[in-house]
Parts: C-alpha cells; sequence; structure tokens
C-alpha cells in the first residue's frame, strides 16, 4: 500500500498541464484547450496559494496557444503580480506583448525580467530569443541577431527545448537557415542521432511526424523550412552567386600585365 | 582569441551583420555561404570569437582573368589566355568587431597563404578582389593594387601580385 494523501485536483491540473502546454514540440488541439481552460478555472477559485502560480501559467500558456493574446496577457499579468520575485511571468507577459504588438512594452518587459532570478530551465535562453524578435517587429534587425546570437549562446543539449525555442524565433527573425538548424539539433538530441557535418536538411530527415505536425502549426518555421528546401535545390540569383571570371578593360590588362610577367 | 577556419555546417552565421549597406554580404553568409560549400562552388572561412560568434568571413575561389576582347582578335595583337588567379569573391567583418584586426588576421592566415598555395601547387598569378569604395584603403594596405578605378556603377578592380603577398606573409610572420 502506497498510502499518502490524495492529491487535490488542482495538483493534478498542475502537475499535468503545466509541463504539456510548455513542450513545444506537442501539438495541442483546440478542443484540450478549451477543455483544459475550463478545468483549471475551476480550480483556481478553491485552489490553496501555493498551487495558484501552476494553475495561472496553465491558463496563460493554454490562451496562448489558442491565440487569444490579450486573454493570455490578462493571465501571465496577474500571474507576475503575484510572484514579483521571479523573471519567468515577466517574460511571459512579455511575450503577450509581442503578439499584440505593443513592441516597445514587449522590450521593457524583458529588460524587466532580465534582472530578477529565473524559476524555469532555459528562460534566460527564452528571454533573449523572445526580445530577438521584439527588436525585429520594431525594425531594429542588427539589435534583433545580437540578442538571437545571446539566446544561441546558451542552447544545450541538456535543454533540447531551447533548441526548438531558437528554431521558432530564427524564423520569426527572418534567419531560416539558422531556424533549419536549430530544428535539426533538436531532432539530432531527440533521435539520438551525431550532428557531425551534415547538413540539417538531412537531419530532418529523421523527424519525427508529431514534430513535423506541430512545425505545420507554426506559419514562421514552415515557411522557413519550405524556403531553405526550395533554396537548396535552386540557382542562387545573381547577386549572391560567386564569380569566378574576371573581364579587363585594355588599361587594367596592361596594369596587369606590368605586375605579372607573362611573356 | 580569433579562430580562422572553414565555415562549417553547425556554425550560427544570423548574429553576423557586416553594417548598414553591407547587407548583401549578412545574406551572402547567412542563405549561400554553406551551400556553396558543400556544392564546392566557393570556399567560405570565417573568423570566430571565444563565444564561437562569426566575427568576419571571407570567400574564395579559384578564378582567370581575361585580357579585353580586343586582344587576339584584332590583326597584330597576340592571344592571350585568360590568366590564373584566386579570387577574393567576400570579404566582411562584423560591425561590433571593427578596428580589432579581424580582417588582418583573414588577409595573414587565410589570403596570403593560399595564394602562394595555389600559385606553387596549381599556378595562380595573384589574388583579384573586386572593392567596394570603402575597403580600397584596406587592400592597398595589404599590398593590393588598383587595375581599375572605380566607375558610378562599378567597383575598383584591384589586384596582389604574389611578390607582395611573400612579402606580407613573410612581414606577418618574421
Amino acid at each position: 500500500m502506497t498510502g499518502g494523501v490524495p492529491k487535490t485536483k488542482a495538483q493534478l491540473l498542475v502537475e499535468e498541464y503545466v509541463p504539456l502546454l510548455r513542450n513545444h514540440a506537442v501539438s495541442i488541439d483546440r478542443v484540450t484547450l478549451q477543455r483544459i481552460i475550463a478545468q483549471t478555472r475551476d480550480a483556481l477559485d478553491s485552489a490553496p496559494s501555493e498551487l495558484r502560480a501552476g494553475l495561472l501559467d496553465v491558463l496563460g500558456n493554454a490562451r496562448f496557444r489558442l491565440g487569444d493574446h490579450r486573454e493570455a496577457l490578462k493571465w501571465f499579468r496577474l500571474l507576475a503580480a503575484e510572484n514579483p520575485e521571479y523573471a519567468d511571468p515577466l517574460s511571459n507577459v512579455a511575450c503577450c506583448l509581442i503578439e499584440v504588438g505593443d513592441f516597445a512594452a514587449a522590450l521593457k518587459a524583458f529588460g524587466q525580467a532580465r534582472k530578477k532570478p529565473i524559476k524555469e530551465e532555459g528562460q534566460d535562453l527564452r528571454i533573449w530569443a523572445n526580445e530577438a524578435e521584439a527588436h525585429f517587429k520594431l525594425g531594429d534587425v542588427t539589435a534583433s541577431r545580437r540578442a538571437f546570437a545571446e539566446a544561441a549562446r546558451l542552447a544545450s543539449t541538456e535543454y533540447p527545448h531551447g533548441f526548438l525555442v531558437l528554431a521558432a524565433q530564427a524564423a520569426a527573425i527572418g534567419a531560416e537557415d539558422d531556424a533549419v538548424e536549430f530544428l535539426a539539433r533538436y531532432v539530432a538530441v531527440d533521435q539520438g542521432l551525431t550532428l557531425g557535418d551534415h547538413p540539417p536538411l538531412e537531419i530532418l530527415q529523421s523527424a519525427p511526424k508529431t514534430l513535423l505536425e506541430r512545425i505545420a502549426e507554426l506559419p514562421d518555421l514552415a515557411d522557413a523550412l519550405k524556403n531553405v528546401r526550395d533554396r537548396e535545390g535552386a540557382v542562387a540569383p545573381p547577386e549572391h552567386q560567386v564569380r569566378n571570371d574576371v573581364q579587363l578593360d585594355e588599361r587594367g590588362w596592361q596594369r596587369l600585365t606590368e605586375l605579372v610577367d607573362l611573356s | 582569441m580569433i579562430e580562422i577556419r572553414k565555415l562549417v555546417e553547425r556554425d550560427i552565421c544570423s548574429g553576423f551583420t557586416a553594417g548598414v549597406g553591407s547587407e548583401k554580404l549578412d545574406a551572402f553568409l547567412q542563405l549561400y555561404a554553406k551551400q556553396n560549400n558543400r556544392r564546392c562552388t566557393s570556399a567560405t572561412y570565417v573568423a570566430v570569437d571565444e563565444n564561437k560568434a562569426i566575427v568576419g568571413y571571407t570567400t574564395i575561389v579559384p578564378g582567370a582573368v581575361s585580357a579585353p576582347t580586343l586582344q587576339g582578335v584584332v590583326k597584330g595583337l597576340p592571344p592571350v589566355h585568360p590568366v590564373p588567379v584566386l579570387i577574393l569573391a567576400r570579404m566582411a567583418v562584423d560591425a561590433g568587431s571593427r578596428q580589432q584586426g579581424i580582417g588582418t588576421l583573414l588577409m595573414q592566415r587565410l589570403v596570403f597563404p593560399r595564394t602562394l598555395d595555389l600559385a606553387t601547387n596549381y599556378g595562380c598569378v595573384g589574388t583579384y578582389v573586386d572593392a567596394k569604395a570603402g575597403a580600397v584603403r584596406f587592400y592597398v594596405k595589404h599590398g593590393f593594387v588598383t587595375l581599375v578605378e572605380a566607375t558610378a556603377d562599378s567597383t575598383t578592380q584591384m589586384f596582389l601580385p604574389l611578390t607582395a603577398a611573400r612579402a606580407a606573409l613573410a612581414a606577418a610572420n618574421p
């Protein structure tokens, strides 16, 4: 007999849904998301204080996945207000602000988040990666690429989900080849493959069907993958071709023959 | 500590920005350099800092410089075959890493030795580059001479003779 106190409904919801919703590789259909929201909403009012943060996180993430970003913002703001000591809720607020188009406020929130301790694994990577998107949406490509480089520096096989975050954000800032590279790194860890110097598209041939379904739900990432595949089989546009034949005019040729003995 | 090595599949290129007006150089590195390396249509080498960030790159390819079209066609002018050179097809330093000698390192550790290697083993009379206005001084400093001045719609055609490459390499490795 295992014994122990039976888990409360709120506890079960937090244990099941927090990791599920944070798993970027998993696709969750709308009906399931709505069911999660309804169950969590029911449990919230009577939940003990130590479980509120988890439930608010579930509500924010479920709304975010539904594309209901204003509602997600509401829940994450409440979470941030009740847990001001950590970076994580503020980071989620900032992500919602990007989605509702308030990029300057998002950058401010990311800046505030970076000054606080992190609770959730990989949050520092996510803050930089999402900040890259906010800069990009504000038209500052250089700042965007710099922030993304900071995020990329934090990538590690110890936190494979970080590769998916980076893939999605690279796609969002137009860094398509890096998006595909990070997808490949995720697949390599997930499938136990050695990356070596194999091209990422080659590694992605081993991607599980569930991941491909998830990618299809993320328009920027799906487009990045398609564009990289298309580019692989195409001729580069003239401005990106490398010419290996040079024509000199008469003056140039004369100058060259003065420098090099061609006789 | 800067490492100069060939661009590999695992390199993350999107953090590289050569600065305003050089977006095509960024795009080439990010979209085509690895593809060209795979296809062996050119070779891109990178300068990488201690954080594995690309702070500069150079793309080279063996090529040939041809005489003016009149030569060999007009009666009295001897026919001249194209002259083999190393073509310095792209070169850029990250805007955040300027004034740190990255371009010079790429010249000393890559361009000069590859030019001399090509010359010794395969035939090559020097290195050719189409220099943008802002880069002419840099190339002059490294021994290049102007073959044809820039016009409103063209770059400066520049050439590094083998003698200059040898002298520059010797000066860099006394």
